[in-house]
């Protein structure tokens, strides 16, 4: 950028200052206060920002801040911009072509991106900055910048790289650390975990040890059971035995008993028997007989028949006869007096009947008669509907008919309705057709920015240098495709390379690193450690079953003792724990002497696994290199194929992709090229339809095309409803008139109807002798009195009737009891025959019972009498009996048969009582219980009780032991079953997973900063590698023609004395010095160079700024400053350059140096200046209230 | 005659990153695995299978606790109560080489030998008589081919070959006794029944059928999307059908949500409440989620600097758990900051040299790129380096460094841009 024309609105002293700036130099003079320094902050921030805090805005009063300035790029653009203060700044400004200028961000991508703070340390600087050193170089965000040059020092970059480290440390550091990065604390929590869920496993081992001793519990509760039921056997015989003991004594007292009883013979239990019952036998009569003379003695006579009873008795069946008739005299007594009280009320109301109708005969209404009154009575109701409905409903239709021939007269005149609804309807469509316009070309711009942004995305893919809108020498889509499978198969083949590498380096790593381990650890050798271990288990052994299973006798016993107290110290409660003890250690040292046995076989082992990893290294490294040439290889093919196109390819699946963004921009400039045709067709159908509406309705506007639709449709739907209302109003109306004829005939039909009942009514009154004047009502009343007064005195008939006939009956029955009480009672007869007859059967009930009572008596005594003559007989008989039987067995008398009998009986139950004690034994003591007869003669029940006692304590010690076994052998089963439930361990390994996750997670956040403090480094080296020799070269070429090859070479020092300012500059004698050992004017000289290498190193990759330099010769002598003045002067082929100075010398070196260059004199009045058009600073008088503002507000630091 | 094809049960492995998730069912989530098998048991059952074939790793191994074995031993009872039998093999995680011992199953469960391959027949299973062949691993890294050494097909019958196998080519599985899909088809068996891919794969469908039913439960985020087995219908000689059943009981997935400069906090919460409705929805049952962000976002230094992450994965727990069964599992940030990287790229300063030395590495220089990985991870490869081999993480696995490449660069770039913004 350079520029052409610079106007000073207003800033600081100069206001509406015009400045042309003629040439790639431009020396500025002017002496002190003439601002200059003004100028130079004007032209630091007129690229970039006017700050906000400037002192230059009290200077130049109240207008705000601007300036305008007019440049050229270096491509040949020109255009101009205007910046004035604000916040943010107001920049406005264009290109020549006319295109904006937006904004700053434009500005900062014209002018190359530099900062400000770039501009104004490196790009318009002083003498001041060059005095201050690599301090002003080391401002602001110069570092990086500067290093990028391979000048300045770490900058930002340093920064950078200590905050990622900082983050990076804080999650892991190697080696040992007092306060734990986060990594480092997750390993020692994993490593932790990792012990602990190791602990918490369940070896197959444990689950054999647990097994076995299971198996070993359930053997001893196996042989328990066996001992257990061996006492138990016992203990049932001795219980049995103690139970029979008692059956046993007993029998043998009976069968001592039975001895000594003597038996008569012939007396056998039958006989016994029969003796018994003839005795009992005779007893019982002899008692019977006793009881019945008892009762005879006791009996009373009972008194004979009365003469009364006797006659009623005699009377009994006409007394019977009486009875039946009872019921039916007693039913018409109470039935008379009502049927006399209803022939009364009867009479009373056919005589009131006569009474309200004199003269009149009560004649009887026939049922013909009655069924025509009654069609009558239904018939007048229909009739009187009907009448009434056909009136309702005349209102109705003549009010309709009135009102609809109203509305049809008010309706205005008919119009062309089938015209407008055109009109809508194109309307309609014309308006879909703007909208439709308006779609279009919307979807056209969209089209058209993507086919820009298309052919930018196809354009920054291929190079710009591609017309990528005519057709290009492409490859086919499937040879593309087919490199882009041998693309990713030479990938993945490379990448698979890789790692199988990497994974056979990491094996042969682990595999090395096991070696050594162990190595490490060594064979050892516990042989005689184990053998003692294992003798002294054994003996342990060896006491324990000598013990408890060994018999010995008890001579042997001491010694056992002995040694037994030798080998527990003492302690023989102890043994079976020592023992215990014993044995785990002696296995221990087992296992530990097994495992050291096969550290050689595993060191062996180990030894071949590493040498095999190292061979597959070998080999994978080799297929390695075989598959990256072929990577090459294929890389070449692929340029070659897109050579003819003149592109530069990317990968195979990039360029598949730019393939379809080409084919994605042929149809959208298809689809363009649509739209543009389709718009221009609705566009000719729009302009016909709107001049046929212009026509058709002249006073409509057309604008806007929303409100033209929605009042032609209002227009149509008026009209078309005017008419839909008038054909409607007409339908109506014919409608009505025919209602209206139906109802004429309705009403005709109805009044025939009426005179038809009326004609019926008359003929029925005048048949039934009625007034023919009556009406209906009063007809039906008539006809319901003839009816009630006809069926009075049909009732009144029956009643007379039945009083009759039941006043008959009660006089014969009131003569029948009459007759039979004076035949069969005494004393006077009640005067109510039903009384009569009641006390005639209540006399005759009482005559019966007293002659049961006689007869029942006699029975009972003749009955008494007969028994005991039957009993006395009975009793002779068994006494005879009983006679027969003494003389059979020998006896004399029934006493002494007695005494026999009871001797025999004696001996029986003995024997019966020996026989169930033996029953008893044998249930007891089963079929050999005669073997037990030795055992139950010489033992007690007390002896029985304390066998028995000792043998139960020692069953409840094995029951004992053996619930102990049981309850070990359920707990080691419990354990096994509780084994599947258990995830006591899933929770650890969860755990430990938990911690894994962490790491990761961890590794995943560390391993990005571990790899930025990498490639910073990388980084680093690259650029002092590479750019620094370059650009110092520069700087020693500029700094050797300023000094007039005084100092010839420049270096950069990494050592670590020099850290605050890395150059070392070399005189023509090769003496090396630091920037602070120069004098002034050569440091100066030095940091103008390096401003000037910068320069000329940004130039080529950026935009070139304007180089502003206020008095930078000021320490410089002739020589030098007229050499830089020469520098300066082939400079400017990089840069624009604007020295500005106030000493005249160096005016005049610069017009030695360039004699026809323009120079801009601040001194002179305008248009005094060489070659240029400008005035003075119009602030230029007010020095003395400048200079206050300036002591005020002083210029800010730099 | 039906049969279930099941393998990689993998019991009692623990579900990967949602043991530490604040409000996640632990105890589901431990036993996750076994109520998987227990899901497989009972489809068994319900589907009244002939019989049941495990192709290897039914425990998963890294450790040789017996009550696993316990409980499975138990749980098969079921099955024996059903006369349902069962066949397995051993893998790579249960091989016989390892500290376990020889199991001794229910009767109705046969585990095949390690030492030669076996054959079992069933006779008359719906007019059909079956061989099952099969060999277990007999240590860990089997490196022969052990299909080779199967039988010969049992003439008549429909012949089943139970093998746990990484097919060759297959890298993203270790390399245990590799085999070609042409062995297996020339061997003559009409149904192989293999293990050890995770994933549904049916490597030939028809003539045999050669299918990976892939495990029954994912135990972490890279074993993704439904788990289950498959249940193989049989007529005559030839395999009429091929049904997959999910078993899973926790299934994992992942949301990856792309944002923009211009998206906010709420945007992104937006979106990612409406993709976790949508994938519980898909589900049907508890998911473990991890969250990817991706793209050039305005909080991208807050996020990853400023302790964003951590607030972010607090409402995103808030989120799932509003939904109920969802758990986030890990918050994965890629996103970087909202910066013109192709125009720092261009830029002759530190950065844009730093910027294409990265695409230098990412663009394929092995050498180089593993010079700098060693360079960078070596101190930790060192130290925790077996440690991050059981935890799954290869550190030289080539997607982890690209993707740590790519968060490298935002990094850099972010760290730069924050420093010039005067932040």
């Amino acid at each position: 950028m350079r520029y052409h024309h610079l106007h000073v609105e207003n800033f600081g002293i100069h206001r509406d200052w015009p400045i042309p700036l003629a040439g790639d130099v431009q020396l500025i003079y002017g002496p002190n206060e003439a601002g200059k320094t003004t100028l130079l902050q004007l032209l630091r921030e007129i690229l970039f920002r006017i700050h906000p805090q400037t002192p230059y805005l009290q200077c130049s009063g109240n207008g705000p801040l601007a300036a305008r300035v007019e440049f050229e790029l270096s491509d040949g653009r020109r255009g101009w911009f205007r910046r004035q203060k604000g916040n943010p700044d107001q920049i406005i400004g264009e290109l020549a072509d006319g295109s904006p200028l937006g904004g700053q961000t434009v500005l900062d991508q014209l002018s190359g991106g530099a900062s400000a703070s770039l501009y104004q340390n490196i790009f318009a600087f002083s003498a001041e900055e060059l005095r201050a050193g690599a301090d002003s170089l080391r401002a602001a965000d110069l570092g990086d910048a500067l290093f990028g040059g391979g000048i300045g020092g770490l900058g930002v970059f340093q920064q950078v790289q200590a905050t990622l480290q900082k983050r990076m440390e804080a999650l892991f550091k190697p080696g040992k650390v007092a306060a734990k990065p986060r990594i480092n604390a997750v390993l020692a929590e994993l490593r932790a975990a990792q012990e602990q869920f190791q602990q918490a496993q369940c070896r197959p081992q444990a689950y054999d040890d647990w097994e076995e001793r299971r198996q070993a519990h359930a053997e001893k509760i196996s042989r328990l059971d066996e001992q257990m039921e061996e006492l138990r056997r016992r203990g049932e015989l001795l219980r049995r035995q103690k139970q029979a003991l008692q059956a046993w004594v007993q029998r043998r007292g009976a069968m001592e008993e039975r001895r000594r009883i003597d038996v008569p013979a012939g007396i056998t239990r039958e006989l016994a028997a029969e003796f018994h019952a003839l005795d009992n036998e005779r007893e019982l009569l002899t008692q019977k007989l006793r009881e019945l003379e008892e009762k005879r003695l006791r009996r009373r006579p009972v008194a004979p028949l009365t003469a009364a009873e006797s006659a009623l008795l005699a009377a009994e069946e006409e007394i019977s006869s009486l009875q039946p008739q009872l019921s039916q005299m007693l039913a018409w007594s109470g039935e008379l007096p009502q049927l006399r009280s209803s022939r009364d009320t009867l009479e009373q109301e056919l005589a009131r009947f006569r009474r309200e109708r004199p003269g009149r005969e009560l004649s009887v209404v026939t049922r013909e008669q009655q069924a025509a009154a009654r069609r009558l009575a239904e018939e007048l109701p229909s009739l009187e509907e009907r009448t009434r409905s056909l009136k309702q409903q005349r209102e109705k239709l003549d009010a309709r008919l009135t009102r609809q021939r109203r509305k049809l007269n008010a309706l205005p005149a008919s119009r062309s309705v089938k015209e407008w609804e055109r009109l809508a309807k194109g309307a309609a469509v014309w308006q879909t057709q703007a909208r439709e316009q308006r779609d279009q070309a919307v979807r056209l711009a969209e089209v058209q920015h993507d086919i820009d942004n298309l052919l930018r995305d196809l354009g920054s893919v291929v190079g710009a240098e591609v017309d990528l809108t005519q057709p290009l020498p492409l490859p086919l889509r499937t040879t593309i495709e087919t490199f882009r499978t041998r693309w990713e198969r030479q990938a993945q083949a490379e990448a698979e390379a890789e790692r199988r590498l990497h994974d056979a380096c990491e094996e042969l790593y682990r595999a090395r690193k096991e070696l050594a381990q162990c190595e490490a650890i060594g064979p050892g050798d516990d042989t005689d450690h184990v053998a003692a271990r294992r003798a002294h288990r054994d003996r342990g052994w060896r006491l324990i079953q000598r013990l408890c299973w060994g018999g010995d006798s008890s001579a042997a016993e001491a010694p056992l003792a002995a040694e037994i107290d030798a080998w527990t110290e003492h302690r023989p409660d102890q043994l079976p724990a020592l023992y215990e003890a014993a044995v785990t250690a002696a296995d221990q040292a087992a296992d530990r002497a097994l495992e050291r046995a096969a550290w050689e076989t595993q060191r062996q082992q180990r030894l071949r696994e590493v040498e095999v990893r190292a061979a597959r290294c070998t080999e994978l490294e080799a297929a390695l290199a075989a598959v990256r040439q072929a990577g090459g290889e294929l890389r070449e093919e692929w340029q070659t194929l897109w050579s003819p196109a003149g592109i530069r390819p990317r990968s195979p699946a990039e360029m598949l992709e730019w393939l379809q963004k080409r084919e994605a921009l042929d149809a959208q400039r298809g689809k363009s090229a649509g739209l543009q045709q389709s718009l221009a067709a609705i566009e000719q159908e729009r302009g016909a339809f709107a001049q046929q509406l212009a026509r058709v309705w002249p006073e409509l506007p057309l604008t806007p095309i929303e409100a033209v639709v929605p009042a032609v449709e209002q227009r149509a739907r008026e009209i078309r409803r005017v008419e839909e209302d008038r054909s409607r109003l007409l339908a109506e109306i014919d409608d009505l008139t025919t209602d209206d004829e139906d109802l004429k005939r309705q009403e005709a039909q109805v009044q025939t109807d009426l005179a038809d009942w009326h004609a019926r009514l008359t003929a029925l009154l005048s048949e039934l002798k009625l007034p023919t004047e009556w009406r209906l009502d009063q007809l039906a009343a008539e006809l319901a009195c003839l009816q009630r007064a006809a069926e009075v005195q049909e009732q009144l008939d029956e009643v007379a009737r039945r009083l009759q006939e039941g006043e008959r009956r009660w006089s014969e029955y009131e003569q029948e009891v009459q007759r039979v009480w004076q035949s069969a009672a005494s004393g006077p007869c009640p005067r109510d025959p039903v009384a009569a007859a009641e006390e005639l059967a209540r006399r005759l009930k009482s005559a019966r019972d007293r002659r049961e009572e006689i007869n029942r008596d006699a029975a009972e005594a003749a009955a008494d009498e007969g028994v005991r003559q039957h009993t006395a007989g009975l009793l002779q008989q068994c006494e005879e009996r009983l006679a027969a039987l003494c003389e059979r067995l020998g006896f004399s008398s029934a006493a002494a048969l007695k005494v026999g009998v009871e001797r025999f009986e004696t001996a029986d139950r003995l024997d019966q009582q020996i026989h169930q004690a033996e029953r008893d034994l044998g249930n007891i003591l089963l079929a050999d219980w005669e073997s037990h007869a030795e055992e139950l003669d010489t033992t007690t029940a007390e002896e029985l009780t304390e066998k028995l006692d000792r043998l139960n304590n020692e069953l409840d010690q094995l029951r004992a032991a053996h619930a102990r076994e049981v309850a070990e052998q359920g707990k080691l089963a419990a354990r096994l079953r509780a084994l599947a439930e258990e995830t006591d361990v899933l929770s650890r390994a969860a755990n430990l997973e938990a911690k894994r996750a962490e790491l990761v997670a961890a590794v995943h956040e560390w391993a990005p900063l571990a790899l930025t403090q990498v490639l910073l480094r990388r980084a680093v080296r690259r650029f002092q590698e590479e750019r620094q020799p370059e650009m110092l070269g520069e700087v020693a070429d500029l700094l050797r023609r300023i000094t007039g090859g005084e100092h010839v070479a420049i270096r950069r020092s990494f050592e670590s004395e020099h850290d605050g300012d890395p150059l070392l500059v070399e005189d023509r004698r090769g003496q090396p010095r630091t920037a602070e050992q120069l004098s002034m004017g050569a440091r100066a000289q030095l940091y103008l160079a390096i401003r000037l290498a910068f320069v000329v190193d940004y130039c080529r990759r950026n935009e070139p700024l304007p180089v502003v330099m206020d008095d930078v010769l000021v320490h410089f002598d002739d020589h030098r400053a007229r050499r830089t003045l020469e520098v300066l002067a082939e400079f400017s082929q990089h840069a624009q350059v604007l020295l500005l100075t106030c000493h005249r010398r160096t005016v005049e070196l610069w017009r030695e140096v360039r004699p026809q260059a323009p120079i801009l004199d601040l001194s002179r009045s305008e248009g005094d200046h060489e070659g240029t058009a400008g005035r003075r600073p119009a602030g230029r008088r007010k020095r003395t209230a400048r200079a206050e503002a300036s002591r005020l507000f002083p210029p800010p630091e730099r | 005659m039906r049969f279930l094809h099941a393998a990689d049960v993998h019991l009692d492995a623990p579900l990967r990153g949602l043991e530490a998730r604040e409000g996640a069912p632990v105890e589901e989530l431990r036993t996750a695995t076994r109520r998987a098998f227990q899901h497989l048991l009972a489809l068994a059952l319900r589907e009244q299978v002939d019989f049941v074939v495990i192709a290897g790793d039914l425990f998963d191994g890294d450790y040789s606790d017996v009550r696993s074995w316990a409980w499975t031993a138990k749980e098969f009872q079921s099955l024996a109560q059903a006369g349902i039998r069962v066949f397995l093999i051993r893998g790579n995680h249960d091989s016989l080489g390892g500290s376990s011992r020889q199991l001794r199953w229910p009767e109705n469960v046969h585990e095949f030998r390690g030492d030669r391959p076996d054959t079992r027949i069933l006779k008359h299973l719906g007019h059909l008589d079956v061989a099952v062949h099969g060999q277990s691993f007999p240590a860990r890294a089997v490196t022969e081919d052990l299909a080779a050494g199967y039988p010969d097909p049992v003439p008549g019958a429909f012949n089943i070959g139970l093998l746990h196998t990484s097919l060759s080519g297959d890298a993203e599985h270790e390399p245990y006794a590799p085999t070609r899909p042409e062995v297996l088809k020339l061997k003559g068996y009409d149904y192989w029944a293999l293990g050890h891919i995770h994933t549904l794969r049916r490597v030939h469908e028809d003539g045999p059928v050669i299918l990976y039913p892939g495990c029954t439960q994912g135990r972490h985020v890279h074993e993704r999307g439904e788990k289950g087995c498959v249940i193989v219908t049989v007529e005559g000689r030839g395999v009429r059908d091929v049904t997959f059943h999910a078993l899973d009981v926790v299934r994992w997935e992942r949301l990856t949500i792309d944002l923009g400069p211009d998206d906010d906090r709420d945007a992104l919460l937006d979106r990612a409440e409406q993709r976790l409705a949508d994938l519980q929805a898909a589900a049907g049952r508890p998911l473990a989620v991890r969250v990817v962000l991706r793209g050039r976002y305005r909080a991208h230094h807050a996020l990853v600097v400023e302790g964003g992450l951590a607030d972010l994965r607090d409402q995103l727990d808030v989120i799932a758990h509003g939904l109920g069964a969802v758990w986030i599992e890990h918050v994965e940030v890629r996103t970087s900051p909202p910066l013109d990287l192709n125009q720092r790229r261009a830029a002759e300063d530190l950065v844009g040299e730093l910027l294409r030395d990265l695409d230098r590495l990412q663009s394929g220089d092995g050498d180089d790129l593993a010079a700098v990985m060693e360079e960078a991870l070596g101190p930790l490869r060192h130290r925790a380096g077996r440690e991050l081999q059981q935890a799954g993480l290869r550190l030289s696995d080539s997607e982890v460094m690209r993707q740590w490449l790519a968060q490298a660069e935002g990094l850099i770039a972010d760290a730069f841009a924050n420093l010039e913004s005067g932040a």
